[in-house]
């Protein structure tokens, strides 16, 4: 993959606040075009990912490149081909929505004014509405308006549903959805909601204690893993080149979520495909992933992910 | 840009020109009357003094009570001149940054495609801007105020501080004092707090430990007592400084001090004279007048008096605005150095 077609790529990426790390050694690529979710329990990382693709941090130690640039607050040029919609919504609480509009006119070279007109004016969010007056879904969309207006190249966003209620959620999600269809960006989008990585998303990054533990295509990652289930006193050994990633155990049957590296050979196996959701919480849970697999029950080395 | 940094402290600029407007009329007013009033009463036919007049009753006794009565608002508007340019300098150095800071607003304007420190430098730039615009026209007003009916000492700190170009210095000094702790604190209340207490310091410490270096100060020296004249009663300074200037230090010194005298040779030289003195007898004026001119014969000292004459009052004010806007300047550059460095 050249540098040209990657929208973002960190090598070895780490931040420290004071004592506590927020990411440790994180590298990662994130190919133009896409939706990528990041996924991952609170304070795993995401925001401050976030935060250091768009310029408002410097990292620690490693290298952070956007567009394959160096990332950092004093280069106008390449945050302009960036949005990013923070957690907080951070609007101006007395401005009316229209002049919040007008600052994103004013701040932004490439601003398209007839779009965020249009979006607010779909979805009946007043321009003369003071912002303090708007409920947090419309907030949020006004937010998404100055982040899309800008026309950004990559589009960050950070819990772009949270404590929307589900018809709110539905709607983000889809206009999401459509603004990143009309304006040909790609997404990275940090979120705690697994179904709507499912909906949206076409590329799935799992952070878990500060650290990437899976950065792949969202349909490889379906493709690559399954659940294999066998009666407890079969004594059938986990297939060569799968790598458990999590084990659930009933009176009757065991059955082993896997990551595959080869083709599977039934071999008295029942093979299910998990969900991502199935997928996602199980790396969340398997913070060893170079997982020693027995001989007793049938399991054998096998190497990380 | 400017527009933004308008709109996002408009509604506060309006109250504080209003605050100012409020001190302005209020001191045109009320001093335009005291002054009316003060020149019917020390003109004739009063001239000065409460007296009845032939057809006119106790005209001359209205006056003076009108003018009590007038009188009784300027230390209002002392009080006001005094706060009004740390109050407006403090309140617009927290909305150009701490406040952002800590509604977290510098997320939404930093990461769109316009640079930090363009950001910053408008930010202050139109803040400053509106700090003078408001402190102009208050100091001019209150210079006024002050030279018609206020006191006549220039240099006491309720009449140096309310007059001349000073007003705005100060006001743009907090101004930039309040940006910088915003950027190390990023705490409003705490900002305020801490800006208020360093500006009290410097004002406090500026009289005292700066003034006399911005000016040459005159030095009167004297002997304690006009004995030629045989006249011992009351004062210990023959060449005591005028009435209006600023005193900066009084005392007894080595006349072969070169330079301009100090508290610490002050200090230094006053155990000797006290000793000298303990050795004479006291027991009358005249004993005491003898023994203490003896002393200063015989250790070589003489009284000093070191003070800003008050025709030094505008030049003082020009030098000591200078370095209340440099050191503005200074953390105005500090600020935008820490600006660039915030991870908010």
């Amino acid at each position: 993959m050249t540098g040209d077609e990657l929208v973002v790529e960190t090598e070895a990426l780490t931040k420290r606040f004071r004592r506590r790390t927020a990411l440790n050694d994180c590298s990662l690529t994130v190919p133009r075009g896409r939706v990528a979710a990041i996924v991952g329990p609170n304070g795993s990382g995401k925001t401050t990912l976030l935060r250091l693709l768009a310029g408002l941090s410097k990292p620690t130690q490693g290298r952070i490149m956007v567009f394959g640039e160096e990332m950092s607050a004093s280069k106008v040029d390449l945050r302009a081909r960036v949005g990013y919609l923070d957690q907080d919504r951070p609007l101006y609480p007395r401005w009316r929505v229209r002049e919040i509009l007008e600052f994103g006119r004013r701040t932004n070279p490439a601003w398209d004014s007839e779009f965020a007109a249009r979006h607010l004016s779909v979805l009946d969010i007043d321009l003369e509405s003071r912002v303090r007056e708007l409920s947090g879904g419309q907030r949020a969309q006004v937010a998404l308006a100055v982040c899309f207006a800008k026309r950004p190249e990559l589009v960050l966003l950070d819990e772009p549903a949270a404590a929307l209620d589900p018809v709110a959620r539905q709607d983000l999600l889809q206009n999401i959805t459509e603004l990143f269809a009309d304006n040909d960006a790609s997404v990275l989008m940090a979120t705690h909601a697994i179904d709507d990585v499912a909906a949206i998303c076409d590329y799935v990054i799992i952070l878990s204690q500060s650290r990437i533990v899976l950065s792949e295509d969202l349909d490889y990652v379906l493709e690559s893993h399954r659940l294999l289930s066998r009666g407890l006193d079969d004594g059938v050994p986990v297939p060569r080149g799968a790598t458990v990633l999590e084990e659930r155990r009933t009176t009757r049957e065991i059955t082993y979520l896997v990551r595959l590296a080869m083709p599977l050979e039934r071999d008295g196996w029942r093979i299910e495909r998990p969900t991502l959701n199935e997928i996602v919480i199980a790396y969340l849970r398997d913070r060893h992933r170079s997982t020693s697999v027995s001989s007793d029950s049938g399991l054998e080395q096998s190497g990380a992910p | 840009m400017i527009w933004i940094a308008w709109r996002f402290q408009r509604s506060v600029v309006c109250a504080l020109a209003l605050l100012a407007l409020i001190i302005i009329g209020f001191a045109v007013i009320t001093g335009t009357m005291q002054h009316h009033d003060l020149m019917q009463f020390m003109g004739a036919p009063c001239h000065g003094q409460q007296r009845l007049l032939l057809g006119r009753g106790d005209y001359c006794g209205v006056l003076d009570v009108n003018l009590s009565h007038l009188r009784n608002y300027n230390t209002s508007i002392e009080a006001a001149g005094l706060i009004i340019a740390p109050l407006v300098g403090a309140i617009l150095g927290l909305l150009a940054l701490a406040n952002e800071v800590e509604s977290r607003t510098v997320r939404l304007a930093w990461t769109q495609s316009i640079s930090r420190t363009h950001w910053f430098s408008v930010k202050v730039g139109v803040g400053g801007a509106i700090v003078a615009i408001i402190l102009v026209p208050t100091a001019v007003v209150l210079s006024w105020w002050n030279g018609t009916i206020g006191e006549k000492d220039l240099f006491s700190p309720h009449t140096y501080g309310i007059a001349g170009w000073d007003l705005v210095a100060y006001g743009l000094f907090i101004f930039a004092l309040t940006v910088l702790l915003g950027a190390v604190i990023r705490r409003v209340g705490w900002t305020l707090a801490v800006s208020v207490l360093l500006f009290l310091v410097v004002a406090l410490a500026v009289p005292s430990r700066v003034r006399s270096h911005l000016v040459t100060p005159t030095v009167s020296w004297s002997q304690p007592y006009l004995a030629t004249k045989g006249d011992y009663s009351g004062v210990s300074y023959t060449n005591e400084p005028p009435q209006s200037a600023s005193l900066l230090l009084a005392g007894v010194v080595p006349r072969s001090t070169i330079g301009i005298p100090t508290w610490s040779e002050v200090l230094a030289t006053l155990p000797g004279v006290l000793t000298c003195e303990n050795g004479y007898g006291m027991k009358t004026q005249s004993e005491y007048v003898k023994g203490e001119l003896a002393c200063y014969k015989k250790l070589h000292v003489e009284n000093v008096a070191v003070y800003i004459a008050d025709d030094q009052f505008w030049t003082l004010q020009l030098r000591e605005g200078l370095l209340y806007l440099s050191a503005g300047l200074i953390l105005a550059g500090g600020a935008l150095a820490l600006v660039r460095r915030i991870e908010p």
